[in-house]
């Protein structure tokens, strides 16, 4: 690039030298040649005797009176030929003029040498400067290249050394020419996000190890302190028996774990579409609804009209069936699960409802997190903990947010804001 | 020695709490925060095996408050995370040790067994009475160079008055340092246990090792 442009700018200076140069030199020859002929056109006057001693006098009041020659204001004899001459003294200038009263003109001459040496000098000296001028541009612009590019040079070496160890380094942006500093914004909210994203993916890890870590830790200790001496039979079923349940624990967590990448890797290749979600949302219902009336709790479902948004259909169906699912396992029987949706001109909020004994203030904040579990059943029930923190991954992959609202004994309020599909039609022109 | 349990993790409190009775410590067993710092400041706790995650107050909390009562028990921390900055926060916070969970059962026991000698400031795993010679890692005792064999309480009994060693050591302090709430026994028990332990380790030397201060108490002493 530096190359580039440095030939760009030698060129640039050449073709500007070659065309002023050659003006400065034609006007240079059309003025010493006028002046040359004008010379020669004096001899021949002088020498024809024309306006030769035709003198003015002014009368003056300080002094004597002054003399003016006024020869050049006679008119010049017609000019028949120029030409420049070659002879063994040099260059000379030939003028031929009539002459009056002969047939044959009248021929004068006066030497060129100076003329045409002047000439050519110049010619050589343009030329020098021009070469000269051509490379010291190129220098010049090859040099200033290096150092507008040298900012660019030195942000993809920071981004050269960026990894996954540290997403947290930043490109300078103030230290950046103005022009590039969007560019420097840009990239650094690329970095902002794909943190934040190995961050979660990080967290989830360590979380799941943890999980698992307990389990495991619980079977070798069972099966270390019975090694330690001679057991019973019924001392090693009961062992045995622990060891199985924490198998099955860490068997549910496996396939959660399993699930999770999977969802990830199906769910997170769909298109989000601008649909309407009320049909899915029935769907949903319906599905619910069996595992309502096992546990005897009702499903109501209040949605009128279109329910617009923009989602990816795989994803908003999870998200709907985990919070329906969830709502009715922890109500009560008897109890009941509503199902809403409302939507404005920019968003839909889908809205699950129970009236379940709620979950207590100091949980809610940490309800989306993995493997958080506001009660402690983790044997008896298989929850895992992961619902939550699956729902509002997918809700936020969608571009929307999750929220929570609870009491004690009244029952818990899960709305999932999505935005709608307006944006979608603005975008593409009503489509 | 009495060693109070936290985890919250059913089958791994069980099974800590067994193997730590079998070894002869008196355990109490709970998963709940509130109820550990409760029986923290009721029982003299030899030692206590605190799990990090709980439901309710979690272990960092525990441990806090724990220290903040002023005091000094020697406190073995359980935790599933092993990053680095959990360990400083709870050797910060005041624990003695940290063990990541899934542990090997002979580390765990080693580890409590040295937080309960360096709560009772002794060094090394043996203790020297005269020619009593206690190795609290094998639990075994001899006197004279003579093995003597000892039952899991008596051998517990022993080895608490050793720590002690040339202090007097009240019937309740026996108590509640041998028993744990599970147990239903009165004080009483001890003097029945201190004159199995008086029949297997001094009947048979001329110098009496285990001493009666009548209204106060029992010693452990080489001089009378």
């Amino acid at each position: 690039m530096t190359r580039r442009i440095a030939i760009t700018m030698m060129l640039t200076v050449w073709a500007t030298i070659l065309v002023a140069g050659t003006t400065a030199w034609i006007a240079a020859w059309v003025i010493l040649l006028r002046n040359l002929d004008r010379r020669v056109l004096d001899m021949a006057k002088a020498h024809l005797g024309v306006g030769l001693g035709a003198r003015v006098v002014v009368n003056d009041s300080a002094g004597g009176p002054r003399i003016r020659e006024r020869a050049h204001e006679d008119p010049d004899p017609p000019v028949t030929a120029r030409q420049f001459v070659i002879n063994p003294d040099g260059y000379f200038r030939k003028l031929e003029v009539v002459v009056p009263g002969s047939a044959s003109p009248g021929v004068f001459e006066l030497p060129a040498d100076d003329f045409i040496f002047t000439m050519e000098a110049l010619a050589g000296s343009l030329a020098a400067c021009g070469i000269a001028a051509g490379a010291a541009a190129a220098l010049v612009a090859r040099r200033i290249a290096r150092l507008s590019l040298r900012p660019l040079n030195q942000t993809a070496a920071v981004i050269g050394t960026i990894d996954e160890a540290n997403l947290d380094q930043r490109i300078e942006a103030e230290e950046l020419p103005v022009e590039l500093r969007p560019m420097a914004g840009r990239l650094n909210e690329m970095l902002e996000r794909l943190s934040r994203a190995f961050e979660q993916r990080r967290r989830f890890l360590a979380d799941a190890s943890h999980e698992l870590r307990t389990p495991v830790a619980a079977i070798i200790t069972t099966m270390e302190v019975a090694l330690r001496r001679p057991r019973t039979a019924s001392e090693l079923t009961e062992t045995l028996e622990t060891c199985l349940s924490e198998a099955r624990h860490m068997r549910l967590l496996v396939q959660a774990l399993l699930r999770q990448v999977r969802a990830e890797g199906i769910v997170g290749d769909e298109e989000a579409e601008s649909l309407d979600a009320g049909a899915m949302l029935k769907q949903c219902a319906d599905l619910a609804g069996s595992l309502a009336a096992e546990r005897n709790v009702s499903v109501v479902r209040r949605v009128q009209g279109l329910v617009p948004v923009h989602a990816q259909p795989g994803r908003l169906r999870s998200v709907v069936l985990n919070l329906m699912s969830n709502a009715i396992e922890y109500n009560h029987a008897g109890g009941t699960v509503e199902l809403s949706a409302r939507s404005d001109e920019a968003s839909t909020e889908i809205i699950v409802k129970d009236d379940g004994p709620g979950i207590s203030p100091e949980h809610l904040p940490h309800l989306f997190q993995p493997f958080y579990r506001a009660t402690r059943s983790r044997e008896s029930d298989g929850h895992l903990g992961l619902g939550l923190f699956l729902v509002d991954s997918h809700v936020k992959a969608m571009g929307g947010e999750c929220r929570v609202e609870s009491a004690l004994g009244r029952g818990t309020t899960f709305r999932v804001r999505l935005p709608g599909n307006s944006r979608r039609t603005n975008g593409n022109g009503g489509v | 020695m009495r060693i109070l349990v936290v985890e919250d993790h059913a089958s791994l409190a069980r099974s800590i709490a067994n193997g730590l009775r079998e070894e002869g410590f008196a355990v109490d067993l709970t998963a709940d925060g509130d109820e550990a710092m409760q029986w923290s400041k009721l029982n003299p706790y030899d030692c206590v095996v605190l799990d990090v995650m709980l439901p309710g107050k979690d272990g960092w909390t525990v441990l806090q408050h724990i220290r903040r009562q002023g005091s000094n028990v020697p406190v073995l921390m359980l935790t599933a995370r092993d990053a680095v900055d959990d360990r400083v926060k709870g050797l910060n916070l005041g624990a003695d040790d940290y063990l990541v969970k899934p542990f090997a059962w002979e580390e765990m026991l080693a580890r409590v067994r040295a937080l309960v000698r360096r709560g009772h400031d002794k060094k090394t795993p043996t203790i020297q009475v005269g020619d009593l010679e206690i190795d609290t890692a094998s639990k075994s005792v001899k006197r004279s160079g003579r093995p003597i064999a000892l039952s899991g309480r008596e051998y517990a009994l022993l080895e608490y008055l050793a720590h002690r060693e040339g202090r007097v050591v009240s019937r309740g302090e026996i108590w509640d340092h041998i028993y744990d709430q599970a147990d239903e026994t009165t004080s009483n028990v001890v003097d029945v246990y201190i004159g199995y332990l008086r029949n297997k380790i001094d009947r048979d030397f001329p110098t009496k090792l285990i001493h009666t201060r009548r209204g106060l108490g029992y010693i452990l002493s080489a001089q009378s």
